[in-house]
């Protein structure tokens, strides 16, 4: 089964198939080596600037990997975006893994930010992407993308995060469910807007980089996503799709997540209580009990001891994932919802409820 | 690799396609049966043709006259094909020269009688002349030969060089040999030996390459539609089995039912319960009962709590029941199911796919632009689609709002009201009627103060919904009235004497005018009260939760498989035309060979590099894409006539296209039909439409647009030819008149012409025109030519007219050998054979044409 491409290969080490000993850190943050074969370059799983390579893992298991060529500059975009793909690939693992909506992202294997060639592993992306299915989709299907994208957005909402890269690329299918790529697009939200995105995919305010992210940017895409599987075009970037009346079955859950402008479009979570009558899943995984939460309280009683010991204010994070000015926004962010995001950052449950806490 | 060059001919005629087999390059696949087969099968799956359902396969063989001998063991298998051939060989190139044909004649081969003609001697010396040998088997009923010494006949000096079987000119004449096969046959078989050199003149009348890639690329841009429609799509028009699964049979059986003691109905009875309970407590509350005891309130007050509950539980058994995907549980037992009872759908899946094929079909057949198409049928799959729980979610809050159950409560403030206008008048009344009697019995009026006030300050505070306002402001309204009234039926009575009964009667009068007051007051209280309670409502909203359950209960659960499956199809269909209408598109753009589809935008367009797909068919020669860009002189004998197109031309290229779509559309159809999944058969669509386009666009560049397309549906064209190719239709016709023109060109060098028979009564002459031509009804034998022998006037289903004349070859000229085999032709080693001179040989031609 095992067969040796010698052509398009990047990897270091691959020379005449021998295997590569790949070394990465686990999501439980052990340091792991296998041997592995590092396969041709797989187009279309992720867009540039970074590559993605079929991987056989210790013989067996079929991985893709994501790296970035070496860096160019002190700003080259590959890093900080595989960076950013990372965090948000530990945050969903942290709040997702073994849980139901697992299968919604991809599978993180393990990372690396220190190799030559940074990386991240995946296991296999599943299906294919949905941009072939806009040539007849049967109207089952269309439900469940559409019940899956929602659920995804809604989901990453509760850990205070927001998929800026919603297209039909990024969205896999294998006949079950739908699987969320390119993570490296995904944001905190409240974040500052940057213009990102294609349209009509991105929203009208994110395209032009106004106001801070907010979850129903992803809704946007969804929307428009669902509107192009269904009807076989793509809609208007700028607003609702002039045609929407005709389509009842985008209509009536997602008609209202065309709306130009963030404030207009409903929250994730109705969108997704039409979709899924029943309690809301992510208030569900919010409300699981934290396993780390006693070490973030020493953690966090310790640092404002020092603190007040050196005579400083509130410890305040605000790192953004794209932003390089995070030193700046972390004076600016309210000190208490700026822990709250961290948390959420991190995998823990959201915000809110530290903050009633403090 | 010098394959030989198969090409399938498309004709009109019933009796299958015809197979063009060249067997110059040795053809040695082609010596067995099954090998034979193989090249069949390859050329009518190229085709896409069936076999013939008659049997009656037609081969026209081109070869060498050598090759007639050395290949006849093809022959032969070609005339044992299927169950009736017919075999047309074509032989092209000079005759062997007698010299090195080993083999000694034998005596008797040589026909003496033909020495005896007025014609020349053959050969130059010894009576060995060149002789055309071939298998014997091409003498019966069903086979000819034509033989073609020389197809640059008629040269001219400048002509290009070209050689003796140049294969522009072989082509020319393949083509209208295909158009005119069962002519020819028919002809030849009138001929000695069945076999004939042909004098040929012809006219091609086509497009100029430059209008037929124009044309082409509008067609296919009018095929495809506009990309960005404006507006919504137009409503479709339903076809009627899809129509009657979107209304339903009718009548009073085709409603959805709740099932007798399941929970729904148990819900929707309780409801009419409690709504029927409602009506009798506030009429046990409204009476005097009502306003003596506070049971009757209390009564009152649970009706509408009852109700509203059981309403409110009713609502959400609805909007639960109509999350479900079946209308009852599938898994028997489980009391989880919503318990509704829908009609039978009575009709079929074939029906639908049947109705929605045919409204497919009919719209491209109209014209409509596949695009234009592909909206509609995605418009009708949202009409038809089930309604998805999420859709009856959305509309339960709008048709019934919980703020509508929430309104029904008796907590509501009970407000007893005494107004001016109504009340005080009453209270005045009583008061002057109270107070008739003298004093002291004028205190007899406080007994009528007591029972109205005391009334009106008891219906305040009886307060069914506990909510109670203070009766006082009411009370001291009747008191304000009464008083005034009391004064002045003391004063009147005072002023006036009167009878004795009648302070009597004016006290019974007041008090019960004063009751009246009070029970007046109560009333206007308790049914303001109930109003405030939204208790009236109630009916309505069981009635609207009713109409929710049985709309929403038809539009998710009514035939949900065969909408689905009629959804699912428009929607697959629509899918399959759209990429059908892209690649349109993509071969419209390309002026040489296509590319591969170009990936829909998936959001990642713009930061790939463009793929750089190969071409994806390698065997598609176009009009522009080299050699054929300006037409090469071609041989003398034929005239060309280049048009840049006429009106109706784009029009029928569109229609041929739309035909090609739709037969591509074949595999889509039949595989819904074994349901699979959607995105196989888009694939197969999507294959099928770039052949058929490709072998559409080969069928124009090789027989042009006059010829309709194999998978043409309408075989008709536009009867102006002018029309399609805009040249006036006055040069086919004028080559159908008999007027002295040029004539034929013998396919022969000077010194092979010595080798024809002059006798003009043997000649066999084919008048043609494309039958688009106004003479296509003179199809059929025309009248003899004077000097000549018969000619055929027929119609040509090409781009050619002119004159093929078929002239007889000498007698002797021809040998006939035969072959024996050693072993049985299934066999494969079985061609070790032997030939010999077919000297017994039936002397047809001696017997019914020699003149003498």
């Amino acid at each position: 089964m095992v067969t040796n491409h010698s052509t398009g290969q990047t990897g270091p080490g691959d020379l005449d198939g021998t295997p590569v000993r790949l070394t990465f850190i686990s999501p439980q943050g052990t340091r792991q080596t296998v041997p592995s074969r590092i396969r041709r370059e797989r187009r279309r799983t992720t867009p540039p600037p970074l590559a993605a390579h079929d991987v056989l893992l210790g013989g067996s298991v079929r991985a893709v990997r994501l790296s970035c060529a070496a860096a160019v500059g002190p700003d080259a975009e590959g890093p900080r975006k595989l960076e950013a793909e990372i965090r948000a690939a530990l945050c969903l693992h942290r709040a997702f893994h073994g849980s139901a909506y697992q299968s919604l992202f991809p599978s993180l294997v393990g990372y690396d930010m220190d190799a030559e060639e940074p990386f991240v592993l995946y296991q296999a992306p599943r299906g294919d992407a949905a941009a072939q299915l806009s040539y007849g989709i049967s109207t089952t299907e269309q439900r469940t993308i559409e019940r899956d994208l929602v659920l995804a957005v809604r989901l990453m909402e509760g850990l205070g995060l927001v998929h800026r890269g919603l297209v039909p690329a990024a969205v896999r299918w294998d006949g079950k469910r739908a699987q969320l790529w390119d993570l490296g697009a995904v944001a905190r939200i409240g974040s500052r807007r940057v213009p990102t995105g294609a349209p009509p995919y991105a929203a009208p305010e994110q395209r032009h980089g106004v106001g801070r992210t907010d979850a129903r940017d992803a809704l946007w895409s969804v929307a428009q996503i669902v509107y192009q599987l269904a009807t076989g075009q793509q809609g208007d970037p700028e607003g609702p799709p002039r045609d929407l009346a005709s389509y009842r079955s985008l209509e009536r859950p997602l008609g209202a997540a065309f709306a130009a402008l963030a404030e207009d479009r409903p929250a994730p979570a109705e969108v997704l209580a039409l979709l899924m009558p029943g309690p809301d899943p992510a208030a569900l995984v919010e409300a699981r009990p934290d396993p780390l939460q006693p070490h973030r309280q020493d953690y966090d009683r310790a640092m404002e001891q020092k603190r007040r010991a050196a005579g400083l204010g509130p410890y305040g994070f605000g790192h953004g994932v794209e932003s390089p000015t995070a030193g700046t926004a972390r004076t600016a962010a309210p000190p208490g919802e700026a822990r709250g995001r961290r948390r959420a950052w991190f995998g823990g449950p959201a915000g809110g409820r530290d903050m009633r806490g403090q | 690799m010098n394959r030989p060059e198969h090409i399938l001919t498309q004709d009109d005629s019933p009796t299958g396609p015809l197979i063009v087999l060249d067997l110059r390059p040795g053809a040695e696949d082609l010596f067995t049966r099954e090998g034979l087969r193989t090249a069949v099968n390859r050329q009518l799956r190229a085709a896409a043709r069936p076999e013939p359902a008659s049997g009656h396969y037609r081969f026209l063989l081109i070869d060498t006259p050598d090759g007639l001998e050395a290949r006849q063991s093809v022959y032969e298998q070609a005339l044992g094909y299927g169950k009736k051939a017919s075999v047309l060989a074509l032989a092209v190139g000079a005759l062997p020269d007698p010299q090195q044909q080993g083999d000694p004649r034998p005596v008797d081969a040589w026909d003496p009688l033909a020495v005896l003609g007025d014609e020349p001697e053959p050969s130059p010396s010894s009576g060995l002349g060149p002789r055309l040998t071939r298998p014997a088997a091409l003498q019966n009923q069903d086979s000819g030969l034509l033989w073609v010494g020389d197809l640059r006949a008629a040269r001219i000096a400048d002509d290009p060089e070209v050689a003796a079987d140049d294969p522009g000119a072989l082509a020319v004449l393949v083509d209208v040999l295909s158009g005119l096969f069962d002519t020819v046959l028919a002809a030849l078989s009138g001929l000695d030996e069945s076999a004939a050199v042909p004098a040929v003149l012809f006219l091609e009348h086509d497009l100029s390459p430059a209008a037929r890639a124009r044309a082409w690329a509008q067609a296919l841009q009018r095929l495809a539609g506009s990309a960005d429609l404006t507006g919504a799509p137009a409503r479709p028009e339903l076809p009627a089995p899809v129509e009657a699964l979107l209304t339903g049979q009718g009548g009073d059986a085709d409603r959805p039912k709740c099932v007798p003691g399941g929970r729904l109905d148990a819900s929707s009875r309780r409801c009419t319960e409690t709504i029927a309970a409602l009506g009798a407590a506030r009429l046990g509350l409204r009476g005097p009962g009502g306003l003596l005891e506070a049971a009757g309130g209390r009564r009152a007050a649970s009706a509408v709590e009852d109700a509203a509950a059981a309403l409110r539980h009713h609502r959400a058994q609805v909007i639960e029941a109509l999350q479900h995907d079946t209308p009852q549980d599938a898994a028997a037992g489980t009391p989880s199911g919503p318990d509704v009872v829908m009609p039978e759908y009575s009709g079929s899946r074939e029906e639908l796919r049947g109705s929605l094929r045919a409204m497919a079909e009919s719209l491209l057949e109209r014209g409509t632009a596949l695009r234009d198409v592909s909206a509609r049928l995605v418009a009708l799959s949202e009409e038809v689609v089930p309604a998805s729980g999420a859709e009856l979610l959305t509309e339960a809050e709008l048709r019934v709002p919980q703020e509508r159950f929430a309104r029904i409560s008796p907590r509501r403030p009970f407000v007893v009201r005494a107004s001016a206008s109504g009340t005080a008048p009453l209270a005045f009344g009583a008061g002057l009627l109270s107070a008739l009697a003298p004093w002291p019995a004028t205190l007899g009026a406080l007994t009528v103060l007591l029972v109205a006030v005391g009334g009106c300050v008891r219906a305040g505070l009886h307060n069914p919904g506990g909510v109670g306002r203070n009766p006082l402001p009411a009370a001291l309204v009747v008191v304000g009235a009464l008083v005034p009234g009391a004064a002045a039926g003391a004063l009147l009575a005072r002023a006036q004497p009167l009878p004795a009964w009648a302070p009597l009667l004016g006290l019974g009068g007041a008090l019960a005018l004063a009751c009246l007051l009070v029970l007046g007051c109560w009333r206007e209280a308790v049914d303001d009260w109930w109003r405030r309670t939204g208790a009236p409502d109630a009916a309505a909203l069981l009635k609207d939760l009713d109409r929710l359950l049985t709309d929403g209960a038809r539009r998710r659960w009514w035939a949900a498989e065969h909408r689905t499956y009629a959804a699912d199809l428009a929607r697959t269909t629509a899918g399959a035309l759209r990429a059908a209408a892209e690649t349109a598109e993509n071969f419209a753009e390309q002026t040489g060979a296509p590319q591969a589809t170009h990936a829909p935008d998936d959001g990642w367009q713009h930061t790939f590099t463009p793929d750089v797909p190969g071409p994806v068919n390698g065997g598609w020669t176009t009009g522009e894409d080299g050699q054929d860009t300006d037409s090469p002189p071609g041989p003398r004998w034929l005239g060309r006539e280049a048009g840049d197109g006429g009106p109706a031309l784009v029009d029928t290229l569109r229609d041929d296209l739309g035909a090609a779509v739709l037969a591509a559309l074949e595999p889509h159809w039949a595989s819904v039909q074994r349901g699979q999944g959607a995105a196989a058969p888009s694939a197969t669509v999507d294959t099928a439409v770039r052949g058929i386009f490709t072998t559409a666009r080969r069928h124009l560049d090789r027989h042009g647009v006059i010829a309709p397309p194999p998978f043409a549906r309408r075989r008709e064209r536009p009867d102006a030819t002018e029309a399609l190719l805009g040249i006036a239709p006055r040069r086919p016709l004028d080559d159908l008149t008999d007027a002295p023109g040029p004539e034929p060109v013998e396919l022969v060098t000077d010194e092979q012409s010595a080798l024809l028979s002059k006798d003009p009564s043997r000649v066999r002459q084919i008048r043609f025109a494309p039958h688009t031509t106004a003479t296509r009804t003179d199809a059929g034998t025309g009248a003899a030519h004077k000097e000549q022998g018969a000619t055929a006037l027929v119609t040509f289903p090409g781009r050619y007219s002119g004159t093929l004349r078929l002239m007889p070859l000498r007698h002797g000229v021809i040998k006939s050998i035969r072959q024996y085999a050693d072993a049985t032709d299934d066999r494969p080693d079985g061609h070790e054979f032997r030939t010999e001179d077919a000297g017994g040989r039936p002397r047809r031609g001696e017997d019914d044409a020699t003149p003498w």
